[in-house]
């Protein structure tokens, strides 16, 4: 009995510690059910080009976790903070090998890869982590009205969210887990938690 | 005597000081100004961007168009893509004061902002029309 007195804080520890462990983070988007499955929104399939000239699809993302944002190298106001917070996850997620970084430019007129590669190279950033793509111009602003159909669930002004400056995390099977405000430092350190969170389900 | 003259050439000194502040405030108020007409379009380049896709899908799925109607899309096309291109390529050649003071007077940066003031309201007009021109070259499909 004496023992079992003693045992009870450590199961309650224990159950608090179960507690206080991440929630999984949500699906987001819109879901349908077919026969019974629930099946989630996914990323569509898409091919573009990075700052080295390479192809840069899905594939290049399997197993790994990514961030993808909107910017144009001439673009003079919101993407100035966000190239800085996303320099910040660079700096954080350096040695993980599976989180990467998407940048598209919307402005693939100007900013083709050699612009690109001078602009990442500015940064000082490794295209192993973060790749600047470009390519058709219809079909990115297609993939960023993808991107962003989770985020305008949640707002009520239509479009414009390719220069809102969002960031968007894209799991391993391409489901959208989480997105902020690529322009606010604090929201930027809650996102870092999610994606610290995600890390956690490959392993 | 010398107490005079350093006092005048602090004096001077000062009053320059506060001179170029005042410039340097006058010249960001007109640049904010700048931005926050840019800032009020610039999410309107996806809804371009989403009309003219939209054009050369009804292009597409509609062969039998009549020549007249297809002028009227193209047309709407070029509006749309011309007026994008507008607000990028102000976009990239605008230079904020901070870059221009070391080498303009004040009154050349006012004039230039003045001048790119005016270039980033045409940005907006030719924007916000050609929206409403794909638009209406829309409304039968």
């Amino acid at each position: 009995m004496k023992l079992l007195f003693l045992l009870m804080p450590l199961a309650g520890s224990l159950l608090l510690s179960c507690n206080s462990a991440p929630v999984a983070l949500p699906i987001l988007g819109e879901r349908e059910v077919i026969n019974g499955d629930t099946v989630f929104h996914k990323i569509q399939d898409f091919s573009f080009v990075n700052q080295d000239s390479q192809v840069i699809t899905n594939e290049t993302f399997k197993g790994k976790i990514y961030v993808a944002d909107f910017f144009f190298i001439s673009c003079p106001t919101i993407c100035p903070k966000t190239t800085r917070q996303m320099l910040r996850l660079y700096e954080r997620f350096k040695g993980e090998d599976r989180v990467m970084l998407l940048a598209h430019t919307v402005d693939p007129k100007r900013d083709d890869a050699a612009a690109l590669s001078r602009y990442a190279g500015n940064l000082g950033v490794s295209s192993s982590k973060w790749h600047f793509v470009t390519g058709d111009q219809d079909s990115i602003y297609e993939i960023a009205d993808d991107y962003f159909s989770i985020a305008m669930e949640d707002q009520d002004a239509p479009g414009g969210f390719d220069h809102s400056g969002r960031f968007i995390l894209v799991d391993h099977d391409r489901h959208v887990r989480s997105f902020c405000d690529g322009t606010d430092p604090e929201d930027v350190d809650r996102f870092m938690r999610d994606i610290e969170n995600l890390l956690s389900e490959l392993e | 005597m010398r107490c005079i003259s350093i006092l005048s050439f602090f004096l001077t000194f000062i009053f320059f000081a506060a001179c170029k502040d005042a410039e340097k405030k006058e010249e960001e108020r007109l640049k904010d100004e700048i931005f926050a007409i840019h800032d009020e379009v610039m999410p309107a380049t996806s809804d371009i961007m989403r009309i003219s896709r939209k054009i050369r899908s009804v292009k597409k799925k509609n062969p039998d168009l009549t020549e007249a109607e297809v002028a009227e899309l193209e047309s709407a096309l070029v509006q749309l893509e011309t007026a994008h291109d507008k607000m990028m390529v102000w976009m990239k050649n605008f230079k904020s004061p901070a870059k221009l003071r070391s080498s303009r007077t004040h009154e050349e940066i006012m004039d230039y902002l003045q001048k790119e003031k005016k270039n980033i309201e045409d940005v907006r007009d030719a924007m916000l029309q050609s929206m409403k021109t794909g638009q209406a070259a829309l409304k039968n499909y």
